[in-house]
């Protein structure tokens, strides 16, 4: 084809319109891919208003569920056999929890006891796993919670100081050469201690934000200051009328927190022995009297004829053996009372002692040595006495003493063991609660503890609630002849002068006072419990831990909290 | 019609009515782009500062729900100038099997616009500079 000039124009001028059109339609595309950002840019900045609510809800939800755990499910020995949904707000719903079922409460589930490695809370608890799910406003999510529980003392915290209820302000004194080989946890600040007295301890806490009132030392004297971790809400169980995560004690004999109370709990368990102090009862091994006999007369004129030589008297005993018990009870009333000497190898030989003469022989008006006593009670095998006056006392070395409930008991003999291979063997035997529960107005005065050391586990929990009529009553500190008059006072007696005994104390509503005077030094295998004063006398007292756990950490009381698992 | 007559025609330029329709048409596209330019500039800054207001909603939720009391969140939280008031209000909310339970009711106000003046003959802004948007959220706190 020829050129043409003509063609040649228009094929220019159709180039031209070409790349308008096209520059137009990139311009508008652009245009219109930047309005689609935009959009797409106001959708989700107006998806964000439902997003931060769901996430609101989310977080309601946890909060929901923490709040239904611990007001309804954890200080209460409750079941739940389906499944619990919980709802805030009717349209919109501000959160949403769901408990699932579960077959046994924070405080009486034992089967399981994890470790929990973090050191935020015990190492070693019982754990109710519990599923919940957790809602958002459209959707549940299932997470993992745990019921734990565990006593503080067997968890390490082998001082624990809890709130009084009685006073409105505290004036709790620790006193004394205390060292805490563990920590030690202030439930509440206001407290204060001697000036001439230094509290020490591997580690403190105090939960509560009052400036501490104590100097504050490890074990080898060097300051140290209270620990600052997180710390997870506690309960000690249900307390009437109370707030159930202030801390207060209430773990003896409460029938509103059954699962956390040890006379509730035993009761439930079964096997325990409950024995009033002001009624004479024994478990020893003899019979419960031996009968009068046809010559008693004739002995009981010899016992009480004050010309007759006591081995006369000890010898014409011995050959009319058996003695009726009758005879015996005249025997130790003897005025002047027989030798410990003459007395021991002819009871002795009356074995196995009836129960009557041995309820008579605990009692520590009879004029029998202490020694004597206890060697002559200690070969009845009893586990426990009542003396029918308030004395009750204990031997750990039974293996047949069972968990006692007491109540009456204005004196408590707790016998350990004479030599290290009852320890030893004391150490094998199955661990043991006595708790005690006085009415109001009866003050247990007295907890002796006997015996060269202690090595089995005992726990033991007393009550004095109902005693309490002012703060006065648990200032124990200065002179202990001035001192507050509610106090039980643990004296320690043994042929050593540094013993070892295992025992976890709790005490509710009562001072202790603990003197050492005998020994210079104690070391408790256990810890201590209170809500009042501590006061050592005499030498120094050290907590340590009880590593053994096994049995006993079912039995004692606890402490219970929860965690929360994705 | 000559050769040369026919050649100088083919090589004039556009006339004097094709080139005013062009810049017509021409005017009236970068009007409307500039409007939507506005517009489009508009929408994303209301974007970011309503994004921008329920972060800082949400922080405040966040801090409440821990436990801080409303006057310490106002000194922690780094003032956020999108946000026109904040508003506390108790309130309690029965959950059936619990009972009654405390919530807070947390208002935020927020000016949606960064607009400073209101629009008018010598002024051309993107939104009202008065507007406020308000939202509302219930917070939980857990107690114990």
């Amino acid at each position: 084809m020829k050129s043409n000039p003509h063609n040649q124009q228009s094929t220019a001028h159709g180039s031209v319109l070409v790349v308008a059109l096209v520059i137009s339609a990139i311009g508008t595309l652009g245009v219109l891919a930047t309005i689609s950002v935009i959009g797409a840019r106001s959708n989700l900045a107006e998806a964000q208003f439902d997003g931060l609510t769901r996430r609101i809800v989310f977080n309601n939800s946890k909060a929901l569920a923490r709040e239904v755990i611990y007001k309804n499910y954890l200080t209460d020995d409750v079941i739940l056999t389906a499944d619990q949904t919980y709802t805030a707000g009717t349209s919109p719903i501000w959160g949403s929890v769901t408990i699932g079922a579960f077959d046994k409460s924070a405080f009486t589930f034992s089967s399981t006891a994890r470790s929990h490695p973090t050191g935020a809370s015990p190492i070693r608890a019982f754990s109710r796993d519990l599923t919940v799910q957790i809602g958002d406003g459209a959707n549940q999510y299932p997470f993992q919670y745990q019921m734990r529980s565990y006593n503080p003392a067997l968890a390490g915290d082998l001082l624990s100081i809890h709130p009084t209820p009685e006073v409105a302000s505290e004036q709790m004194r620790i006193s004394g050469d205390l060292k805490v080989k563990g920590r030690a946890v202030f439930w509440k600040g206001d407290y204060y201690q001697d000036a001439s007295s230094t509290m020490r301890s591997l580690e403190v806490i105090l939960p509560a934000t009052n400036a501490p009132k104590l100097v504050l030392e490890n074990p080898d004297e060097d300051a140290v200051k209270p620990s600052n971790y997180i710390n997870f809400v506690q309960t000690v169980g249900r307390v009437p009328g109370g707030n159930h995560y202030k801390g207060e004690l209430d773990i003896v004999n409460n029938s509103t927190s059954g699962a956390n109370s040890y006379f509730q709990r035993l009761a439930a368990i079964g096997g325990h022995v409950s024995a009033d102090g002001q009624v004479g009862a024994t478990d020893a091994l003899g019979p419960a009297t031996v009968s009068a006999t046809g010559n008693d007369s004739t002995l009981i004129a010899a016992i009480l004829n004050g010309s007759i030589t006591e081995s006369t008297l000890v010898g014409l005993l011995a050959s009319n053996s058996p003695l009726s018990s009758n005879v015996i009870q005249v025997l130790l009333n003897r005025v002047p009372a027989v030798s410990d000497s003459y007395l021991l190898p002819l009871l002795n030989s009356q074995a196995p002692l009836p129960d009557d003469i041995i309820i008579a022989l605990a009692n520590p008006s009879v004029s029998v040595g202490d020694a004597t006593r206890r060697t002559i009670l200690n070969n009845t095998g009893y586990s426990f006495i009542s003396d029918g006056q308030g004395t009750v006392s204990l031997s750990l070395q039974s293996l047949y003493l069972p968990n006692l409930l007491l109540s009456n008991v204005t004196q408590l003999i707790i016998e350990g063991q004479t030599n290290t291979t009852a320890a030893d063997d004391a150490s094998l035997l199955q661990p043991r609660v006595i708790a005690v529960k006085n009415p109001d107005n009866l003050l247990l005065t007295t907890v002796r503890l006997e015996g060269l050391t202690n090595q089995r586990r005992v726990a033991l929990a007393i009550s004095q609630r109902g005693v309490l009529d002012g703060a006065d009553l648990i200032d124990i500190s200065g002179d202990p002849a001035t001192a507050g008059t509610n106090k039980t006072r643990f004296i320690f007696n043994s042929p050593s002068p540094y013993i070892q005994w295992k025992l976890l104390t709790e005490l509710e509503g009562v001072s202790s006072e603990w003197d050492v005077t005998a020994v210079s030094t104690v070391t408790l295998f256990g810890g201590i419990r209170a809500d009042h004063s501590i006061r050592v006398e005499g030498g120094t007292l050290t907590l340590d831990r009880e590593t053994d756990t096994d049995f006993i950490e079912s039995l004692v009381s606890r402490n219970a909290w929860i965690e929360t698992y994705r | 019609m000559t050769k040369t007559n026919l050649k100088n025609r083919i090589q004039a330029g556009y006339t004097l009515i094709e080139t005013l329709v062009a810049s017509a048409v021409m005017m009236g596209a970068i009007a409307a782009a500039s409007s939507l330019s506005l517009s489009m500039v508009t929408q994303e800054e209301m974007s970011e500062r309503t994004v921008r207001a329920l972060n800082h909603l949400e922080n405040i939720a966040t801090l409440f729900q821990i436990g801080v009391s409303t006057s310490e969140i106002e000194n922690l939280l780094p003032k956020e100038p999108v946000v026109y008031d904040i508003l506390y209000t108790a309130d309690t909310k029965t959950v059936a099997g619990l009972g009654t339970v405390d919530f807070t009711d947390i208002r935020m106000r927020y000016t949606p616009s960064a607009a400073t003046s209101s629009s008018g003959a010598n002024s051309w802004t993107g939104g009202s500079h008065s507007a406020l948007r308000t939202f509302n959220i219930h917070v939980m706190r857990p107690n114990p």
